[in-house]
């Protein structure tokens, strides 16, 4: 029997645990468990023995593998602790004393792991093994370090003088491989920015002698990579598009290189102005193909037809009569919809409640888009809080920092990915149950673009990942949530909240 | 005379016995700011080793067998680490209620009640804390899968999980010990 067949038989209770977990029950494999052994079999047969002192050879031969502690070990009362080196000195007398591992208690190994960490949080060792020697009455344990080696010579090739000064390595100094690669990573990304997208350093290490070693770090930034052309696809507003790209440095222009996060911006400006020009369900997203040292850059455009207003309702708990809300409203049936003059008149109503003295209540435009006809209705619905039962305590802090998430469905359609559209309905709660807020109530999906920290991190994580027609339970603490200080009345200060989302579509802005 | 050569033969033995040192546990691996402990590699693997102790007769290929196991352990608590590390970065987490529900539907599928189940995992080599820890990293690494846009297709997600991996470890500092 292979130990692939091993492995494979052994993990098969979690792949199939997975599956059946994420909602995929009927296509996961199932378990195949061997069948059950009675006790007596269990105990190791002379084969086995004999087979278990085989691998232990083997194994020391073929790598360095020892004998970890066996079952005796464990439980037996240490009578000292020690910390020595190679030579057998004794070293970091003081740290022994902050070690979880005490003289006089019985030993338990995973506080000997722990006191592994300890020893190797400090940074100074390269190695670190728990011995045990033993005595009459016990045991003595002995954490035996290996100094980190020192570095003899460092050769840095090709890389410049501020990029030698920024590696984690000098010569005299201690070889900590961990955090050299950690600075090596960093030079690398800083290439990659200056558009050297194939930009590696590579590191190697020689023992020269008895702790001492040679370090050759070599950068290979590749070819400079710029941007051959910036071309569009699909859209009659080529020009007026184009002139919303930014260059700064020379950067996002052809000849000069690829900046994302600039050109990410400018792509939510140029759907931006898309909406102002009535193309209200446009898309637009941006690729690029490499040749070479070459980049081209393309963006793809769906406009989708002009979309023009027709019916224009607000409705919900009006504050004033219906007419002065539609004083506010200068759009009329007819005119083709700019998205822009439309959040200023919603930004109108809001400041009518405001002076209202209803500074709490939510105005949310709800749009119904046709298709066939390229109409839009927009119904402006007003909700005031003080009109629901208030949250009255705090949620606990369950989550402990952390976001959990939990499939209740897997959908299969587009899947939510950074700077799409998405609209998805949802139903807010508090860790209670009570519900603070809910799209489905409203019957209107929510609609935001993910990575636009236009709504709680929380929020825009749960839905990152998800597929179209996937159900999800997020649990968002409050640091991922409203904080300390909540979003009263509805949202108490330090509030765990509960989603239940339903993505129904993703798709570029 | 012979009685005190034999006394002082024993006290020989036995001192060289209380003066001897062996090794308990030692790092295997680094993986950035992580270390695994040999003793942690050995317990994960008990499984396989197990499996492969009662189905490998052969001495000398069941050692190789174990070296193996114990090299792929390492290897997987590598990338557990650096899952883990992710996951941390990314606010996510798996919840014990999904571990919950995830044993016990191996459980219902295999016709297990839950104890049956867990007295399976430890005739295999299982414990209880170890077989959760297990399916916990499965659903962590999935879930960091899907972000990728990899779901339902086998081979898609095998793809995905394959280059999310190598990312992670070419990100931080990877010392595999026990590799040959």
């Amino acid at each position: 029997m292979s130990h692939a067949s091993v492995r494979a038989l052994a993990s098969s209770l979690a792949l199939a645990a997975l599956a059946t977990a994420l909602g995929c029950g009927a296509a996961a494999p199932k378990a195949t468990i061997p069948p059950l052994r009675t006790s007596h079999e269990n105990v190791p047969t002379p084969r086995e023995r004999q087979a278990a002192a085989c691998s232990a050879a083997l194994a020391a031969e073929q790598g360095g593998l020892v004998a970890a502690a066996d079952e005796a070990d464990e439980h037996r009362i240490v009578r000292a602790v020690e910390i020595r080196d190679g030579a057998g000195h004794l070293v970091e007398e003081a740290l022994v004393h902050e070690l979880p591992v005490k003289a006089g208690e019985a030993y338990d190994a995973a506080r000997g792991r722990e006191a592994v960490r300890r020893i190797w949080a400090t940074g100074r060792y390269a190695d670190v093994a728990i011995d045990s020697r033993t005595e009459a009455d016990g045991v003595a344990i002995l954490f035996r370090v290996t100094p980190r080696s020192t570095i003899e010579r460092l050769f840095v090739v090709d890389a410049s003088d501020e990029d030698a000064r920024s590696l984690h390595a000098r010569e005299g100094g201690a070889y900590e491989p961990a955090a050299l690669y950690s600075s090596a990573r960093a030079i690398e990304g800083s290439y990659r920015d200056r558009g050297y997208l194939d930009a590696k350093l590579q590191i190697g290490s020689a023992r020269i002698g008895e702790g001492r070693v040679d370090v050759c770090v070599a950068a290979h930034l590749g070819p400079l990579v710029v941007i051959s052309s910036i071309d569009f696809a699909g859209t009659t507003h080529e020009a007026e598009l184009r002139g919303l790209i930014t260059s700064e440095d020379g950067k996002n222009a052809p000849g000069g290189i690829l900046d994302r996060d600039l050109l990410d911006r400018d792509a939510l400006l140029m759907s931006a102005r898309l909406y102002d020009l009535g193309y209200v369900a446009h898309k637009l997203a941006y690729r690029t193909e490499r040749r070479g040292a070459e980049l081209r850059v393309i963006f793809d455009v769906e406009e989708n037809g002009v979309y023009r207003l027709g019916k224009i309702d607000v409705q919900g708990d009006l504050g004033a009569p219906k007419a002065a809300y539609q004083k506010l409203l200068t759009s009329r049936r007819g005119d083709v919809f700019n998205r822009t003059a439309f959040a200023a008149e919603i930004e109108a109503i809001r400041a009518l409640e405001r002076d209202a003295g209803r500074k709490d209540v939510d105005v949310d435009p709800v749009t119904n888009l046709d298709a066939a006809t390229h109409v839009i209705d927009i119904t402006i619905e007003l909700h005031d809080p003080h009109k629901r039962a208030p949250a009255t305590a705090a949620s606990p802090p369950a989550a402990a920092g952390k976001l959990q998430i939990a499939d209740l469905a897997l959908g299969h359609g587009q899947q939510a990915r950074p700077g799409n559209k998405v609209s998805v309905h949802y139903k807010g709660m508090l860790a209670d149950g009570t519900v603070f807020d809910s799209s489905i109530a409203r019957g209107t999906p929510f609609v935001f673009v993910l990575g636009g920290k236009s709504v709680i991190p929380g929020f825009e994580q749960g839905v990152l990942g998800m597929r179209v027609g996937g159900k999800r339970r997020v649990t968002i603490p409050p640091e991922l949530g409203y904080g300390d200080r909540g979003a009263p009345p509805t949202i108490p200060p330090k509030a765990t909240l509960v989603f239940e989302l339903e993505l129904l579509s993703a798709g570029p802005p | 005379m012979r009685k005190r050569a034999v006394l002082l033969v024993l006290s020989l033995v036995l001192g060289a016995a209380s003066a001897h040192a062996r090794t308990l546990d030692r790092i295997a691996a680094v993986a950035g700011d992580h270390v695994i402990l040999l003793g942690e590699v050995q317990a994960r693997a008990r499984p396989y080793i197990t499996l492969a102790a009662r189905q490998e007769k052969d001495p000398l290929a069941l050692a190789r067998l174990t070296t193996k196991a114990l090299r792929e352990t390492c290897e997987r608590l590598i990338d557990e680490a650096l899952i883990d590390d992710e996951a941390n970065r990314r606010h996510l987490t798996v919840g014990e209620d999904e571990v919950d529900k995830a044993i016990a539907t191996v459980a219902t599928q295999n016709n297990f009640t839950l104890d049956q189940l867990y007295a399976e995992a430890r005739n295999q080599g299982y414990d209880p804390a170890t077989y959760r820890t297990e399916i916990e990293h499965v659903l962590l690494e999935y879930k960091l899968v899907q972000l990728r846009g990899a779901t339902g297709d086998q081979a898609k997600v095998d793809a995905a999980r394959k280059e999310m991996l190598a990312e992670l470890r070419a990100r931080v500092y990877v010392e595999d010990r026990l590799a040959p």
